[in-house]
């Protein structure tokens, strides 16, 4: 990790960009942001994670036992790659992460789901670095064996299921018993109280849960927002700085996809 | 009482239990968790109601009277409806703010008191939000966020800090502008952004509380900032807004007109403001950020001369209130010491310091879980941040000021007299007076109070009638006597009544409503108890007594008038029922979609106004609830509405069929007839005069459902700003838009559905259009931190509108 004098430099740097920020409101402003924030961060450490200029010293939660991962239960999942991963340990804890629900036979919402993560994939590697995750975990789980997730996966090429590429978060596709997909439905509140709309999985694909760990905010979206207020609501919340937090207001006319 | 075990006495020694339990429990509904703080934890009736603090105000009279920064010069600054008035007070505004320009000037539009001729002076404030540690149970410490305002010395140094849940109440007179500066003081590493809304008023939309409109955290570390951060002046200018007119023009098409004359009907009484910023709106507000903001507005008239209803009838007002908020909590106990919040151990070893004897237990948190988005329910009653309260009163009059601050409960309010000896209850008899921000034209006589999610409700009790010959024999040895405050409505699904447990209780309840069905049915729900006596110390009720003299100015309230059924109070100007094609008519379907909440099939979408209404006009807005069993209360910002029309069930299960005298509801909607449920109009209003004319006597009466579109209320034409909508339930409204442009939200008021979308936005604009037109409408970001942002103008999406 960066050294003091590292961290307040960026600290300036961020606060320049803070203090620009109506300048860069128009279009370049996503975009210069970055830059900015880059020139700040020529190095990343040896497992590929970038500094995090704007985190102030300690992300506090309103009370102690009480981050909400603690309540998810640690199941054990495959990723894409045949990987067993735990939900918790593996893939939560002190990450910001935004999972979603779907299946790969899915011809309703999920390719909107899938898309929507695809493309939010590089703005949140450029603000977040190696730190941010996406998961899409399989309501199919019979269906879904972790070669036919692979295969979904490099439409997006997302095969790796835990390194960013081509300047892209981290996807990780996983599998798992139909009991630990089920429980990991219940405990992302994927659930209806009316059990036929509850056995419903197109019911649960068009929505996405993302977090901090850190900072323990967590939020549901719908899928299908304009973009730019997903991508603004995403960082705003995950965000750990004025700098993350309000520089990426949604710009309307801005894309609308 | 039994406890459960607790810690040793350091207070933290671990128990058996931790984290790997939660865990296995999963995080869920509260009657889900185990390890939770319940009733038998706690000793009922031991902690004095609390009454939250008065906001203290001054004057402003020049630019120096407030600094660091000047007013507007916050980094969220002030409305541009400020300007109108009070521009030499405030930093420079933004050249292009639109409604600065002068085609859009309308000073005149906003009433302002006068004293000696000249408009009253502006009137200023400062709050800040903060996370502070409480005991909201008795040794339980709790790490909760709250409004508050410091005291500060001559010097400007901080004397004394009152953060509070509910927050300081807020008093303000009518017609007399007041800006309160808000803070953003949460420790910045909690990534709160807050946003205050004023529920029930008439306000400028930026401060409103519009959930885009945030309040950053003041400051991160190591971060400068343009202007000061985390700060928004909110400019209340209290105003009564004038009154609409229609008119049908020669041709056949109608228009709306601002008239000269005021609508004093439209004063606010009974607001309140709580969080409400985007999409942690339910948890700020769980977590305490609420409070009380009432409007005065007896300095305006002349008794012998008020021109807004009978001679003297604010004497039928008791002089002494008592504000009820109630709550439900879920706290669980922290059981690993190291998992002690510093801040919370702080207070502890605090607590330890100064009040060695204090039984200590421990750290309990308030259970929020972000991944379960139907309903918020709690299993712990708290009334005014107090669990299970008591409060001394005497055999007079109160004013009773009842607001329901839950995100998802909902309250069938009763007082309760238990005869000690065999504990035979009985009911009191008390008027209401006013639902929502406004007073009732005619107080009436009820025995309970149904109150949905921000509803509120103004009460005259008596508790002298406990001295009539009905009570003999509930006195206690030494003659006091205890009152217990209940819900008759347990409701145990964040749905809304009627599923779980009493779930068959409310479908199809053949005796519909009396009290034995009820009582065994329904256990009821303990609030808070009050205890009456002769020499009862109610100091703590409001307003208290004067800090100078240290007496009671109300000491006893023998000069308020006796209020009956019928008393008349407010006249309100009621709108003529509308004839088709002579109002523009907006629809709004409120369902559950995509694992979601949806309006019209539509998420919340912070850039696109749903409605443009035309400013100074009245649009007719269907509201029906298509979600099934789900019980949305929809609160519409702006102003009050007035219902023309309902079809409901009430949480007994009965059918309620409501009419305006002279409405054709089936006018503006074919639809109605037909459907899922048919519904024959004559036969169901027979049905609902049988069960609700006010001929049946009193008594009867008392037992019918009371919903707060209760015939008895709804027929005065009252005003609400939340109307309830039960499962499958359609109800007319008259909106007017007045004053203000926009933007402002309009949304489900169980505020995980808020969060979860179910909101839309409006924005009245002067200039005149058709319902299909075009429009570039300000979305909320036009006001965050952008005010040069004229370009930042959304397209109104063709087609929705209605």
């Amino acid at each position: 990790m960066s050294t003091s004098t590292d961290v307040n430099s960026l600290m300036k740097s961020a606060a320049a960009v803070f203090t620009g920020r109506r300048a860069l409101l128009g279009l370049g402003a996503a975009g210069a942001a970055a830059v900015a924030w880059r020139t700040a961060t020529d190095s990343q450490d040896q497992n590929g994670h970038r500094p995090q200029p704007d985190m102030p010293a300690a992300a506090t939660v309103m009370t102690s036992g009480a981050r909400h991962s603690d309540h998810l239960p640690d199941l054990t999942l495959t990723t894409q790659t045949g990987r067993q991963v735990r939900l918790v340990s593996d893939l939560v804890r002190d990450r910001i992460v935004l999972v979603s629900f779907m299946y790969t036979h899915c011809n309703g919402i999920c390719p909107l789901t899938s898309a929507l993560f695809q493309k939010l994939r590089k703005p949140l590697f450029e603000q977040f670095g190696s730190d941010v995750r996406l998961i899409s975990i399989s309501l199919d789980p019979i269906t879904d064996t972790p070669a036919e997730l692979l295969h979904y996966s490099r439409a997006f090429k997302a095969e790796n299921d835990n390194s960013p590429a081509d300047g892209r978060a981290a996807w990780t596709f996983l599998t798992g018993t139909p009991e630990n997909i089920e429980a990991a439905r219940v405990a992302f509140g994927y659930t209806d109280p009316d059990p036929a709309i509850d056995q419903d999985k197109t019911q649960h694909a068009g929505l996405f849960t993302f977090g901090n760990d850190k900072t323990n905010r967590w939020c549901t979206f719908p899928v299908g927002l304009p973009f730019d207020q997903t991508l603004a609501g995403v960082v705003r919340i995950v965000g750990t700085s004025s700098s993350h937090r309000y520089a990426w207001l949604p710009r309307p006319g801005a894309d609308q996809g | 009482m039994k406890r459960r075990a607790f810690f040793g006495t350091m207070g933290f020694a671990a128990a058996a239990t931790g984290m790997n339990t939660s865990q296995a429990e999963g995080y869920r509904r509260c009657d889900q968790i185990h390890d939770k703080l319940t009733e038998a934890d706690l000793d009922l009736w031991s902690s004095s109601l609390p009454i939250p603090p008065m906001l203290p105000t001054r004057t402003v009279s020049s630019k120096d009277d407030v600094q660091n920064p000047p007013l507007g010069g916050g980094s969220q600054r002030i409305a541009p409806e400020f300007y109108w008035a009070f521009a030499s007070l405030a930093a420079p505004a933004p050249v292009d703010w639109a409604l600065t320009k002068p085609e859009h000037y309308r000073e005149d539009d906003i009433f302002r008191a006068t004293e000696a001729g000249q408009p009253v002076p502006l009137q200023y404030a400062e709050m800040s939000t903060k996370a502070v540690v409480k005991e909201l149970i008795p040794g339980w410490f709790t790490r909760i966020l709250c409004y508050g305002f410091k005291e500060r010395d001559a010097a400007g140094e901080i004397t004394a800090e009152h953060f509070t849940t509910p927050g300081p109440t807020v008093l303000a007179k009518a017609g007399h502008p007041l800006v309160i500066r808000l803070r953003n003081e949460i420790d910045p590493g909690l990534m709160l952004d807050v946003s205050m809304h004023q529920h029930g008023g008439h306000i400028p939309a930026h401060s409103d509380g519009h959930p885009n409109f945030l309040n950053e955290p003041q400051s991160f570390q190591g971060e400068s900032h343009p202007h000061e951060a985390g700060i928004r002046d909110y400019y209340y200018p209290n105003p009564v807004p004038k009154t609409v007119k229609q008119s049908v023009n020669p041709d056949g098409t109608f228009s709306w007109n601002k008239q000269p004359e005021w609508d004093y009907g439209e004063i606010q009484n009974t607001m309140w403001y709580h969080d409400h910023a985007e999409d942690i709106t339910a948890h700020n507000a769980l977590m305490g950020l609420a409070g009380y903001f009432f409007l005065d507005d007896s300095q305006l008239f002349d008794k012998e001369h008020d021109p807004t209803g009978p001679e003297g009838w604010r004497d039928f007002l008791p002089k002494k209130q008592i504000p009820l908020v109630f709550k439900d909590l879920c706290l669980c106990p922290i059981r690993q010491e190291d998992q002690i919040q510093p801040a919370v151990r702080k207070a502890i070893d605090q607590s330890r310091k100064t009040n060695p004897r204090h039984t200590i237990f421990g750290e309990a948190r308030i259970h929020f879980d972000p991944f379960d988005h139907n309903g918020t329910l709690g299993n712990i009653q708290v009334v005014n941040g107090a669990a299970y309260p008591k409060q001394e009163v005497k055999f007079h009059r109160y004013w009773l000021r009842m607001l329901d601050a839950s995100l998802a409960r909902m309250y069938n309010i009763e007082f309760w007299v238990v005869n000690p000896k065999n504990k035979e209850r009985k009911r009191l008899i008390f008027h209401r007076f006013g639902k929502d921000s406004w007073l009732f034209g005619t107080a009436i006589e009820q025995t309970s109070v149904f109150l949905s999610m921000a509803a509120r409700a103004d009460v005259c009790m008596d508790f002298g009638q406990l001295t009539s010959d009905a009570f003999k024999g509930f006195a206690h040895d030494d003659g006091h006597f205890e009152v217990l405050v209940v819900s008759t409505l347990n409701q145990k699904d964040g749905r809304g009544p009627g599923h779980g447990d009493n779930e068959q209780t409310v479908a199809d309840n053949p005796r519909g409503g009396a009290d034995e069905i009820r009582e065994e049915r329904d256990a009821p729900l303990y609030l808070m108890k009050f205890i009456v006596k002769a020499d009862a110390h109610d100091h703590g009720t409001w307003p208290k007594a004067s800090q100078d003299s240290g007496k009671d100015p109300y000491e006893s309230d023998t000069t308020s008038k006796v209020m009956v059924a019928g008393t008349k109070l407010r006249h309100h100007h009621v709108l003529d029922v509308p004839k088709p094609g002579e109002i523009f008519v907006r629809e709004f379907n409120f369902e559950r979609g995509r694992g979601a909440w949806q309006i019209n099939k539509r998420f919340y979408d912070s850039c696109i106004a749903n409605a443009v209404p035309q400013l100074w006009s009245t649009e007719l807005w269907i509201l029906r609830n298509r979600s099934g069993g789900w019980w949305h209360p929809i609160h519409i910002h702006l102003e009050s509405h007035q219902q023309l029309f309902v079809r409901a069930r009430n949480h007994r299960g009965q059918r309620i069929v409501l009419c305006r005298e002279g409405y054709d509801p089936k006018a503006f909607d074919p639809g109605l007839s037909e459907g899922t449920e048919p519904l024959d109009l004559g036969k169901e209003i027979l049905e609902w005069e049988q069960t609700f004319n006010p001929a049946i006597a009193a008594s009867d009466r008392h037992n019918a459902a009371t919903l707060d579109f209760d015939a008895a209320v709804w027929n005065l034409g009252i005003k609400h700003d939340t109307t309830l909508l039960g499962p499958n339930t359609e109800v007319h409204v008259l909106m007017r838009f007045r004053t203000m442009e926009g933007p402002f939200v309009f949304h489900c008021h169980n505020l995980d559905h808020e969060d979860m979308r179910m909101m839309y936005q409006m924005d009245p604009r002067e200039c005149l259009r058709s319902p299909d037109e075009q429009l570039k409408v300000r979305p909320a970001y036009w006001y965050f931190n952008n005010p040069s942002g004229a370009d930042h103008c959304c397209e109104k999406t063709k087609g929705d509108h209605a």
